[in-house]
């Protein structure tokens, strides 16, 4: 007879296998792989394996860049050229360090130049990002071919020493393969870990929404431009590693062709997916061996194959899996794991004054005033409204206020701070959070990752302690999610916890945003028309949402169309018109004040002029 | 003194071909915002086909004469071009955009387009360079110092007819404006009813007849072909394409002319090995200090 386990013993069994490493979990298939050419003592089996290995160091790299953070980078192999040259200078050109100490130097050296590359580029849109990479990618490979004095020009630099140090000496080809193996055993381990954590989640919000990620708290600058150093810095290694291999470098390793390869074997697995990307390089380095005898055709093959990846398997051979599972099984750990704290934005201020305060903001497009010198101020745990017909400027103030467009002139102030010029992020981790008149979700992303993303700018975990899931990292995780899970059940949305946000109905999709906000903690929560498209029900539900705020010493500055939820809610109301603010004051005032009666009604004397 | 004007010259010749093929791809982007990849693999196609037509017309000594040899050279593998653009959008861009695909998987066709046509074209004609049939006499004239062969002046010519006709069509015409309006923002062209899918198929017409032309007077002006030359100089010329400012088409005539120059004068007067940088040191100038080009972008910016 068979007997079902109960429900919650599985879901202790799944959590548990889920919470075995991933490396224990693969790493006797990945050896026992690895071991294969030994076992045979095949050396050309052998050689396209260490090339499969550098590969998949090079794939994770860029999967990091365009998976995890969406970034096109079309000049990636530069990178790997800056690397292998380096080893080659320092160890065999110059003679001036071991490889061992010039391999560090090499990495970092090409993380510099992402760096570098990266911080003024990665602004721009990211088509921009993909021509400037290409333009990189020649200029270093020119720079290889007529630095002549460092690069050897055209033949190269040869007699590159194999690794040595101390008790730790590489000297054959069969060892080098090991440590080949190695490298792309630990780099595909610190990849997927990195994805899966604060971190890896912050790239996805970043590549979901970027609008929406800055204004939750996260620096989208710095997510894309870590990114980007990783990828460089994986690079570098697997360059480092190349030039040993060799033991030469030329011009001709680093063409743009190479950097296809690359692409291709992220695109070709799936973008995002670690097997993926291992299915990727095996296909891509082992495919021009076996079509070795049509040589003239398998540039023509590979072409039709990527024409009919693109139109039959966009997401590629292997695509990574939607993060249900995983969310699920961060869910389960959450029971067993302690809590750590969380942090939340500055310190209580018991001070009297106004929370926010803005002077004089004006704001110009072009030859428009979308904003005239608006004063408007905010006090501790009140509910504040901004009306005024369509295009009288209330969206426009509330950019102004969260960073998104900063103000022509004017000053503003939230919490004895001056935030006029501050960034997005930096406004929401100081304890403004807002929602979007057109909700911006993550919508490829769960329901609990999207409040999750709220708690970005409240947690801290880096790379490292990502990669070594240390305890107070596994704490904070459980935090993420059991807080996460607290603020789902507050806007009663715990029980979808793992859908995919872009399947929720409208209304909501808007309590989901605002759970997001919330989610940062802030002193004050703005509304871009929260009650919009919302049904009778939903809106007295969101009323005593706004009213529960004021219990929690949130304040709130809201943008509304519907007079009667604005009457019912506001303690002040503000009132603009053509950008300029025409009225303030208590929902009795603003009703009967005659400039607001006039913006709204036209004047009564207009027919007479 | 005269030195100098000669490099203007070739500048300018170089330039006019960055600027031709440039349109193309500012064209395709300023609507679908696709760096269409394949774009300077057909510029390679046109080259041969262009080839292979003069020397079926006889060589270097055609029967029909040059003038009507030459006009069939340029017509015919723009023809032929044009058609590969458009199989190029109703097979593979078209239903990308249908399936709403992640921006990078068009790119990813647009490199396998480009593979198929290069590894196509060296399967065809070979992996060696073809020299062109010399039909052009061999005159020149000079002009304030600078020597002006026939080549180049029937580039120039063609070029600057080639460019005015696009200006005048797409100021001036139904159909330019339409093609105007989707680079602007193909949504609401759509709303107004202007079919956008068949402005897209026009532009990849248009561009890739332009390109194929290009190179034609490419391999008549240098005096060989290869299946290689598209990629380099596709580059540029899409680097011609943002210096202008993308979508706007008399800016990547002026991109083109501005990077020919640049690069000539670079090449002579500081370093001929880095020649092929000095493109990409601008792009990457360009973009970083003023994205929108020299004369602004023509696209909407959509969030």
């Amino acid at each position: 007879m068979e007997i079902a386990l109960p429900k919650q013993v599985r879901v202790g069994l799944t959590s548990s296998w889920q919470s075995v490493p991933g490396i224990i979990r693969y790493l006797p298939l990945a050896l026992a792989a690895a071991a294969l050419p030994e076992l045979l003592h095949n050396l050309y089996l052998r050689d396209i394996c260490t090339y499969i290995g550098l590969y998949i160091m090079l794939g994770m790299g860029m999967n990091i860049v365009i998976g995890y953070a969406g970034l096109m980078d079309l000049g990636y192999i530069a990178f790997y050229g800056i690397a292998a040259y380096t080893i080659a200078a320092l160890t065999a050109e110059f003679d001036i360090a071991p490889f061992w100490a010039a391999f560090p130097l090499a990495v970092l050296l090409a993380a510099a130049f992402g760096v570098v590359l990266g911080a003024p580029t990665l602004r721009l849109r990211p088509d921009y990002l993909a021509m400037v990479t290409i333009g990189f990618g020649e200029i270093a490979r020119l720079a290889f071919v007529n630095l002549d004095a460092v690069t050897g020009g055209p033949p190269g630099i040869t007699s590159i020493p194999r690794p040595d140090l101390g008790i730790f000496q590489v000297h054959t080809a069969d060892q080098l393969y090991w440590v080949i193996v190695a490298g792309a055993i630990l780099i595909t381990w610190f990849t997927q870990r990195l994805g899966d954590s604060r971190i890896g989640r912050g790239w996805a919000f970043t590549r979901d929404d970027e609008i929406a990620a800055e204004a939750i708290g996260i620096d989208t600058v710095r997510m894309k431009l870590l990114a980007f150093a990783l990828g460089a810095a994986i690079a570098g290694v697997a360059g480092s590693l190349f030039a040993t291999k060799m033991t030469m470098v030329a011009p001709e390793s680093f063409t743009w062709w190479e950097s296809l390869i690359v692409l291709i074997i992220v695109v070709l697995g799936g973008m995002g997916s670690i097997p993926g990307v291992i299915v990727g390089a095996i296909v891509m380095v082992s495919l021009p061996e076996l079509l070795r005898d049509f040589s003239d055709y398998r540039m023509l093959i590979l072409g039709v194959s990527l024409v009919l990846l693109a139109l039959f398997r966009p997401k590629g051979l292997w695509p990574a899996p939607a993060n249900q599972a995983a969310i699920a099984a961060a869910m389960g750990a959450v029971r067993r794991t302690p809590r750590a704290a969380l942090r939340t934005p500055t310190s209580e201020t018991t001070a009297t004054g106004p929370l926010l305060e803005v002077f004089g903001a004006s704001k110009r497009f072009g030859g428009v005033n979308a904003l005239a010198d608006v004063n408007l101020q905010v006090f501790p745990r009140e509910i504040v409204s901004l009306i005024g017909p369509n295009g009288a400027g209330k969206t426009t103030l509330l950019n102004v206020i969260t960073g998104l467009t900063p103000p022509t002139s004017g000053a503003l102030r939230f919490h004895d701070r001056d935030i006029t010029r501050s960034r997005p992020h930096d406004i929401a981790a100081l304890g403004i959070a807002r929602t979007f008149q057109n909700i911006r979700l993550f919508g490829s992303l769960t329901i609990l990752e999207n409040v999750a993303a709220g708690l970005h700018c409240r947690s801290r975990a880096g790379i490292l302690s990502a990669a070594l899931r240390l305890p107070s990292q596994r704490a904070e995780e459980a935090a993420i999610w059991s807080r996460s899970l607290e603020l789902l059940a507050d806007v009663g949305l715990q029980d979808r916890a793992t859908d995919l946000a872009h399947n929720l109905p409208y209304g909501e999709q808007r309590r989901l945003e605002i759970a997001r906000a919330l989610a940062t903690s802030p002193r004050l929560l703005v509304l871009d028309e929260p009650a919009a498209g919302l049904s009778g029900r939903e809106r007295t539900d969101l009323m005593q949402l706004i009213r529960r705020l004021h219990a929690k010493d949130i304040a709130v500055l809201l943008i509304e169309h519907d007079m009667d939820f604005v009457m019912a809610i506001s303690d002040r109301i503000y009132v603009l018109n053509y950008g300029r603010r025409i009225a303030a004051g208590t929902p009795d005032e603003v009703q009967n004040d005659h400039a607001v009666i006039e913006a709204y009604l036209g004047r009564a004397d207009d027919d007479e002029d | 003194m005269n030195l100098l004007f000669q490099q203007f010259v070739n500048g300018l010749t170089m330039g006019a071909i960055y600027a031709i093929v440039g349109l193309g791809y500012t064209m395709v982007y300023g609507i679908i915002r696709l760096i269409n990849f394949a774009h300077g693999a057909v510029f390679m196609v046109g080259a041969y086909l262009g080839l292979t037509i003069l020397e079926l017309l006889g060589g270097a000594t055609p029967a029909i004469g040059i003038a009507a040899s030459l006009l069939i050279a340029l017509v015919v593998p723009a023809v032929i071009c044009g058609g590969i653009g458009a199989a190029m959008d109703t097979l593979v861009y078209r239903r990308l955009r249908a399936m709403r695909a992640h921006p990078l998987i068009p790119l990813i066709a647009a490199l396998g387009i480009s593979l198929m046509l290069e590894t196509g074209a060296m399967l065809i004609w070979g992996k060696e360079f073809k020299v062109y049939p010399a039909i052009l006499p061999t005159w020149h004239f000079t002009l304030a110092g600078a020597v002006v062969n026939s080549a180049q002046l029937i580039l120039l010519m063609t070029c600057f007819v080639m460019m005015l006709s696009l200006h005048l069509f797409v100021q001036n015409t139904r159909l330019g404006r339409a093609m105007r309006a989707a680079s602007l923002d193909p949504n609401a062209a759509r709303l107004v009813g202007v079919n956008v899918n068949s402005i897209i198929l026009l532009t990849f017409v248009i561009g890739s007849a332009l390109a194929a032309v290009a190179g034609v007077l490419v391999g008549l002006y240098y005096g060989s072909v290869n299946f290689r030359m598209g990629y380099l100089l596709g580059l540029k010329a899409f680097t011609a394409a943002v210096l202008g400012g993308v979508g706007n088409i008399p800016g990547a005539m002026l991109g083109g002319l501005v990077i020919g120059l640049l690069e000539t004068f670079g090449a002579a007067y500081i370093s001929g090995e880095w020649k092929d940088a000095i493109a990409f040191i601008i792009l990457i100038t360009v973009i970083v200090v003023r994205p929108t080009g020299l004369l602004g972008e023509r696209i909407a910016e959509r969030a």
